[in-house]
């Protein structure tokens, strides 16, 4: 994307007005993946504004030609993990947060979500920030492992195998939390 | 890739969740402007960082075990690289930008500089066609400019640094812009004929100023694919010029992604022979009819509104009167507006005149009296962008507001078309949703009588 390189070399040349070109591209899908990441929006957005303000501080740092959204991904990776650790952050109900629904309501904006989905939103947020961010990665933007990798900076086998690890966590109380729903269901069927 | 893990129940579910999230998480708007002030300086990079990106690109194909010719290659390139990287280090403790020089992209290469028949272009101050008065005001003094030698067939390569620079300086304040090829004039939007270029290019408009942004070549024809950029920013949508037609008038084309865009879309770009829709003398371009499943967007103004008296809860109320139209721009999305008024919207090239400046902030409306102000170009694309260029409804801070726009013409109440303002140096800057914060379209406010 030629505007993109254009700005990247002119923000290389101190133009920091230039670099809203980069935010307006990047802005977007660095929330969403950070929101996924951390089910939190305030820390989200706190962490893309520091991600971009990071990024232009080392903007000279950057090879032209290389893939900056990897770049700007690997900036937040780093910034969510380094603020897990320093303030153990808590996720906090994302369902509140993007106003998820269950169908029920009115409120047209809101996110339609049955019961599994929502369990498995809550699942997510269970997992350690380190799995946490490949599910997010791997699902909401369709990343390869070799992608994944090279956006946070992992090595390929540390990608498979937290994903792999994430997976089975995740597997295992999806079950566990769909078996009652199925139970319960037909329970009810024999009763009426 | 995780299928063996689980199963394809786990992965549809994840799948179905991500799909719908992403379909409704909306990124808060983060602005340029609300972050500058924490960008700080820059870093350079460290001499560490450049010695080890240097062993990098030498060794970046390279794998271990190793074979000893290999080691032995590698000992000869180290041992060059130390040398480089003591010169970096020597060098860079006497440069003022501490030896670090900005990046440079290693694959520009000079490119042969083809213009299409060099010798029959050339730049007039054009008289045929008089300059609207406002929009001269706007652009400057048209400037009678000569094309660049070094542009011209025949002469050395440039790199393609020189070129865009070259290119830039001829174009940028140039008023009119004449050749034996296409002259891309901008007459879509009411003026008599701003020049864009004659050959193909990316341009990118910065205010008032086309930029040239990339040309690597200038092929005679067809002309085609010269990507327009809003206000610096490449709009989602912003359409891409087509192929001239027979008669020579140039049209956007839409992008693969982005819904079609009608032949009035503002964005239209014709040759040099188009018929200039204003001057000093006409009378200001006549609103279309409003389409019927619009007309509730027509309304009158009560003159009680507009004598500078109106108290704000008068204001209030007639805002409030259900008139308002659902607009949710979100994300670079339109949302919940009546297609009708895009295409209505669509057709109005240019709206000038007296605009009243109502500002509401802090949940409050404050007449803020009568600001002359010229709404055209790429007002009106912003409006009629649809996707790609609305205005945003947004109250973005303690110096942002909600701005209001109501055109001289009463008869219609452009309530839909709100954008965020934001305030520098007493200077209401307004934001296009797509710029990501931007200082593109700039209101003097000169009057704010009533404003409390």
């Amino acid at each position: 994307m030629y505007v993109e390189e254009r700005a990247i070399r002119l923000c290389q040349q101190g133009d920091k007005a230039e670099f809203r070109v980069i935010i307006y591209l990047h802005n977007s899908r660095l929330f969403k993946r950070a929101l996924y990441t951390t089910h939190n929006p305030a820390l989200a957005e706190e962490a893309v504004q520091e991600t971009f303000i990071r990024a232009w501080k080392r903007i000279r740092s950057f090879k032209p030609g290389s893939n900056i959204g990897a770049w700007l991904s690997r900036i937040l990776v780093n910034y969510l993990i380094d603020e897990h650790r320093k303030r153990r952050v808590e996720t906090a109900p994302l369902e509140a947060a993007i106003g998820l629904s269950d169908g029920s309501g009115s409120t047209e904006s809101a996110v339609i979500l049955d019961d599994k989905l929502k369990q498995l939103l809550r699942l997510i947020a269970e997992l350690p920030i380190d799995q946490r961010i490949p599910v997010v990665m791997r699902y909401s933007e369709g990343f390869s492992l070799a992608q994944i990798a090279e956006t946070t900076g992992w090595k390929l086998g540390t990608v498979k195998s937290r994903l792999n690890r994430a997976m089975k966590q995740l597997n295992k109380q999806f079950q566990a939390a769909s078996e009652p729903i199925a139970s319960s269901k037909q329970w009810v069927g024999r009763k009426s | 890739m995780t299928d063996h893990v689980n199963g394809g129940r786990l992965d549809d579910a994840l799948n179905q969740l991500f799909d719908r999230l992403e379909s409704n998480v909306v990124a808060p708007r983060l602005t340029y402007l609300s972050i500058r002030d924490r960008m700080g300086e820059q870093e350079r990079p460290s001499v560490r960082a450049q010695f080890v990106e240097l062993l990098g690109s030498v060794f970046g194909k390279w794998r271990f075990p190793v074979t000893k010719s290999q080691i032995g290659t590698i000992t000869a390139v180290v041992s060059i690289a130390v040398v480089v990287a003591v010169y970096v280090m020597v060098s860079g403790s006497d440069s003022d930008d501490g030896g670090v020089a900005p990046a440079v992209d290693p694959t520009t290469t000079p490119v042969p500089t083809t213009v299409p028949d060099p010798t029959a272009t050339t730049i007039v101050k054009s008289t045929a066609i008089p300059i609207d008065p406002e929009i001269a005001a706007i652009v400057g003094e048209a400037k009678l400019k000569t094309f660049p030698a070094a542009l011209k067939e025949g002469a050395p390569e440039l790199s393609e640094e020189e070129v865009i620079d070259l290119w830039t300086g001829f174009i940028a304040d140039t008023y009119w812009v004449e050749s034996t090829d296409y002259v891309l004039s901008f007459c879509g939007a009411g003026y008599g004929s701003t020049p864009i270029a004659t050959f193909k290019a990316e341009l990118e408009h910065f205010g008032w100023n086309w930029e040239v942004i990339g040309p690597t070549k200038f092929p005679a024809r067809p002309w085609n694919s010269a990507r327009v950029i809003l206000d610096g920013i490449e709009a989602p949508g912003v359409g891409e010029l087509a192929p001239p037609s027979e008669d020579g008038r140039l049209s956007t084309e839409s992008l693969p992604d982005q819904p079609s865009r009608g032949p009035n879309n503002p964005l239209v770009f014709e040759n040099s022979d188009c018929v200039p829709e204003t001057n000093a003398s006409a009378e200001p371009t006549p609103l279309p009819a409003l389409p019927e499943s619009s007309g509730q967007n027509v309304r009158e103004i009560p003159e009680d509104l507009t004598n500078g008296a109106a108290s704000t809860d008068a204001w209030r109320a007639y805002l409030s009167d259900g008139h308002m139209i659902a607009v949710d721009f979100a994300d670079g999305e339109l949302k919940e507006i009546d297609p009708s008024l895009t295409r209505y919207l669509s057709q109005i090239h240019k709206l000038t005149g007296t605009v009243d400046l109502l500002l509401c902030g802090d949940g409050r409306f404050h007449w803020m009296g009568t600001v002359p102000v010229v709404i055209a170009d790429y007002s009106t694309r912003g409006w009629t962008g649809g996707q790609d260029g609305g205005w945003e409804i947004s109250q973005t801070g303690e110096n942002s507001f909600n701005l209001q726009l109501i055109p001289d013409d009463s008869r219609v109440i452009l309530e839909s078309v709100k954008f965020p303002v934001e305030i520098e140096n007493g200077r209401f800057l307004s934001t296009l949703i797509n710029t990501g914060g931007g200082t593109d379209l700039i209101f003097e406010v000169r009057e704010a009588s009533g404003c409390p």
